[in-house]
């Protein structure tokens, strides 16, 4: 035979298969060209230079190592079902003739044109929307980028060297199914007898029980940063419980709805229940699957759009005034320096000052409590104290007024080594806010103590000097104005800290994030979406004679056409419903993550959770629809 | 009293190229008593599953009318042809067809289930059928687990259970070993002896020695009919005969 034969037998069958290669090829593209954007901008030496730019080149770092990883795994797994479905063709190959070095030579052919084909659209896509995805992560972040997208030589590169791996990955499988079969058993494919799937009422217990405890768990969780043994253990036991859910709680109830004689022999549950039975036991670990990626990405998105769009509530969770300044009282010079040009620019870009706070003080750790545990807080002088507040308190030598973050803490002295303070007074408000303490974070002092007080001379050794103001005026004036103060800070060594500028910084960090959180997202749901499109046409050829049976026994078309609506909408759509449980019982958790990154707005969060899940249920019911057709298609062909 | 007539019937069959046509069946009638028991023998390709079909309802015919008990299978509506064919037509196929997830006795209730007949019905009908088909011990059982023979005596209470007007059976016989057709076709005699007609379409002379008329079929016609003038009539030469004469005919011509 030459060698065109086998090229053209190749061709032939990709052009037979196409229903069923098709979206398989579509997915591979997509996967190659996304692998190539995020590739190409983790290795762009010009994003560096972007203020946070090397963050976003860590995330797309990670984001090319998951894509592989996740490209690895579905493109063998949707392959499998592939070759599943072909045995039969195989085999017949076999019997007419062809050897296994003859097959193997057509296989060959095969996975090279498609290999080809997928990596070079792929790349093509990659680099022509390249530049759109620039654009449109540069408006994410908020910020210019100084690149525009364009071919990237290496990025290139890598794309071929791993889709190329992952291709002969599947080839060389594709390769030991035929050489492990013989031609008979390729000839009968899938369709072996299958036993009735036995009732697991132990592991289905079980599942339930996991199932709670880990729902249980999350709800416990009061400090993801402390508790995070107990956060990792609610994700395995939910982990378990989505796996034994469908491994055993479905059969469980299916058999339990079996056994419901009145429910069962009726027309529209009968076929359904029956099919459905034979259904979850090969189907239950795929299910669980999809049910767990696709809980993975409602996550993704519903963290990282609630992070780009809770930015707002973050800049002001975690800094108190528009623009604050602290440096050594030493550093006067230096200090008065940077107020004139604050007062110089203030005026140049139109603005007022509001809520101006300036006071001296340091922040001190020291075991007061002689718990043997040191305690933060921030330390002011009386003087000061009362000038802020406009008080006249007065304090003799070992007194002190305390403010506490900790409402708990409450006691009427304090230590300092051997000596004793007295608690004067505990105070139920302070004129200023440390930042530095986050929502999670240590719960801080403020101690007021006199001149000649026993702490006192801590602050005649280190003392800071503080300036905090809002700004009144335009926002592009404020950040115009922050931006020109954080280089003069720059230059002079003093901490500034300004909320516009802060806020673009978060822009990148977190537009970068959600941008990688979208790429993530369609990754995830169109290989969820795959396997399930493929899951359901290997069926529908499994179920093509059980369906011919009930139409010859007297199954109308439109009951035949109901049972298997109904069959795939309940395969369909109980790994989305279960997600979105488990999205749902997830989200307090998920809030208290978010108060990590000092995002507490509930209102965020919950927005972006049900805008996730509505685009998810839109592209699923999609997906849905499609299966649905071929699905019937294969099964119950209307006549002519 | 007449059952099913088959009157002219004429199915032409349009090939996809050029769009010649091929006629499957010329020019078909008889008609079927209440309680006969009638075979229909003829090679393969010669239209014996196309008739079987179209008195089935499985499939329409270009020309001529089937009536079972009187109404015409045109004047059925679409929908409600799948109801009809339920109720009145009994089937056994040659592979059983039975449902690999159901268990024996889910089978045979199947037909009942999906009409939607209550449990006091279906439990009414199925015990003296199944005690009288001998497979009662079977019914928690699956139809991998049974034998050929038990599984065409599924097959047949499975057809029996609304009783049909008709039994429709095709090759029945043709999977079965020695032991099991004589059984079955013993049944098939039993039951037409008690009162049920029967149509079959065979290969077998044996099977269709227990008819009580044979009609053959060759290039879609009807070209000759036997049938037995008293029950215990041993038709099985006449059968034979008749097999010979129409192949010589086919070498001669």
């Amino acid at each position: 035979m030459n060698k065109q034969l086998y090229r053209k037998l190749a061709l032939t069958n990709l052009k037979k298969n196409a229903s069923m290669m098709l979206p398989y090829l579509i997915t591979c593209i997509i996967v190659v060209s996304f692998y190539y954007i995020v590739s190409s901008l983790s290795m762009n030496t010009q994003l560096k230079t972007v203020s946070s730019g090397n963050f976003i080149v860590d995330v797309m770092k990670f984001g090319s190592l998951l894509f592989a990883a996740l490209s690895v795994l579905f493109l063998l797994y949707t392959n499998s079902f592939i070759m599943k479905r072909r045995k039969k063709e195989l085999g017949l190959y076999h019997i007419l003739g062809l050897e296994k070095k003859h097959i193997r030579k057509v296989l060959t052919w095969e996975s090279a044109i498609t290999s080809f084909c997928s990596i070079a659209s792929g790349l093509i896509i990659g680099v022509v929307a390249n530049q759109f995805v620039t654009a449109i992560l540069s408006k994410m972040i908020g910020t210019k980028l100084p690149f525009s997208g364009a071919i990237s030589g290496p990025a290139v590169v890598k794309t071929i060297i791993t889709f190329v791996i992952i291709f002969l990955l599947s080839f060389l499988y594709n390769l030991r199914q035929i050489h492990v079969a013989n031609p008979v058993e390729l000839l009968k494919g899938g369709q072996l007898g299958e036993k009735e799937p036995k009732a697991k009422g132990l592991l289905a217990g079980l599942g339930l029980g996991l199932l709670l405890c880990g729902y249980t768990l999350s709800f416990l969780v009061n400090n993801p940063e402390k508790d995070s043994n107990m956060m990792l253990g609610a994700v395995v036991c939910v982990l378990v419980a989505t796996y034994l859910l469908f491994i055993a709680v479905s059969i469980q109830v299916l058999k339990l709805l079996q056994q419901n004689e009145h429910f069962y022999y009726k027309s529209k549950n009968f076929t359904l229940i029956s099919g459905m039975l034979y259904r979850m036991k090969q189907n239950a670990l795929g299910l669980s699957n999809i049910c767990i990626l696709s809980t993975a990405t409602l996550l993704i998105m519903t963290t990282t759009v609630s992070l780009y769009f809770g930015i707002n509530n973050t800049v002001a969770n975690e800094l108190d005034h528009d623009i604050s300044i602290n440096a050594p009282v030493a550093d006067k010079d230096k200090v008065s320096k940077l107020f004139k040009s604050i007062d110089k620019n203030i005026n140049k870009h139109s603005l007022k000052r509001k809520n101006v706070l300036k006071y001296t003080g340091g922040k001190f750790a020291e075991d007061l409590d002689a718990d043997g545990k040191f305690e933060m807080f921030f330390l002011m002088r009386l003087k000061e104290y009362n000038h802020l507040t406009r008080q006249n308190m007065s304090l003799s030598k070992d007194e002190v007024l305390i403010f506490s973050e900790d409402p708990t803490k409450h006691s009427d002295t304090l230590t300092l080594g051997k000596k004793k303070l007295s608690v004067k007074e505990y105070l139920k408000k302070f004129p200023i806010k440390n930042n530095s303490a986050g929502i999670y974070g240590q719960k801080w002092l403020y101690i007021v103590s006199p001149k000649d007080g026993l702490l006192a001379d801590k602050l005649s050794r280190e003392s800071n000097l503080y300036y905090e103001f809002d700004l009144t005026g335009k926002d592009q004036d404020k950040s115009n104005f922050s931006y020109a103060i954080s280089k003069e800070a720059e230059r002079l060594g003093i901490q500034f800290e300004s909320r516009s500028g802060y806020h673009d910084d978060l822009m990148v960090r977190f537009g970068g994030l959600l941008f990688l959180g979208m790429l993530i997202s369609i990754i995830l749901f169109m290989e969820t979406a795959l396997s399930i499109f493929y899951k359901q046409i290997s069926e529908g050829y499994d179920d093509q004679t059980r369906f011919k049976i009930l139409k010859k026994i007297g199954m109308s078309q439109k009951e035949i056409r109901n049972t298997i609506r109904r069959q795939i909408l309940i395969v369909f759509f109980s790994p989305l419903v279960i997600a979105l449980l488990h999205l749902c019982v997830a989200l307090p958790l998920v809030m208290k993550l978010m108060k990590i990154a000092f995002m507490d707005s509930w209102a965020v969060t919950l927005g972006s959770s049900a805008v996730s899940a509505t685009v998810f249920i839109l592209i699923y019911g999609a997906v849905f629809l499609l299966t649905e057709r071929t699905y019937r298609k294969i099964v119950a062909p209307s006549k002519q | 009293m007449t059952i099913l007539e088959v009157k002219s019937l004429k199915k032409i069959y349009k090939t996809r190229f050029r769009g010649n046509q091929v006629e499957a069946l010329s020019n078909i009638s008889f008609s079927v008593d209440q309680g006969e028991f009638i075979a229909i023998m003829g090679e393969s390709g010669s239209g014996k599953t196309t008739l079987l079909n179209i008195m089935a309802s499985l499939d329409s015919p270009s020309e001529g009318s089937v009536l079972l008990n009187g109404k015409s299978y045109a004047d059925i509506r679409e929908d409600e042809l799948s109801s009809f064919r339920r109720d009145n037509l009994g089937f056994v196929f040659q592979d059983f067809n039975l449902l690999d997830n159901l268990n024996i006795k889910d089978n045979i209730l199947l037909p009942l289930v999906l009409s939607n007949c209550s449990r006091k019905v279906m439990k009414e009908r199925l015990f003296p059928l199944v005690r009288k088909l001998g497979i009662e011990n079977l019914m928690r059982k699956f139809p991998y687990e049974v034998s050929g023979g038990q599984k065409q005596r599924t097959a047949v209470a499975r057809s029996l259970i609304t009783s049909p007007s008709l039994i429709l059976a095709d090759e029945p016989t043709g999977a079965l070993d020695s032991h099991s057709s004589e059984e079955l076709l013993k049944l098939f005699s039993e039951l037409n002896r008690e009162g049920q007609t029967i149509m079959m379409v065979t290969h077998s002379v044996q099977a269709a020695g227990c008819a009580n008329r044979v009609l053959f079929i060759k290039d879609g016609k009807i070209i000759c009919e036997v049938s037995k003038h008293s029950p215990n009539e041993d038709i099985t030469q006449k059968i034979f005969s008749v097999l010979s004469a129409i192949s010589t005919a086919r070498e001669t011509s």
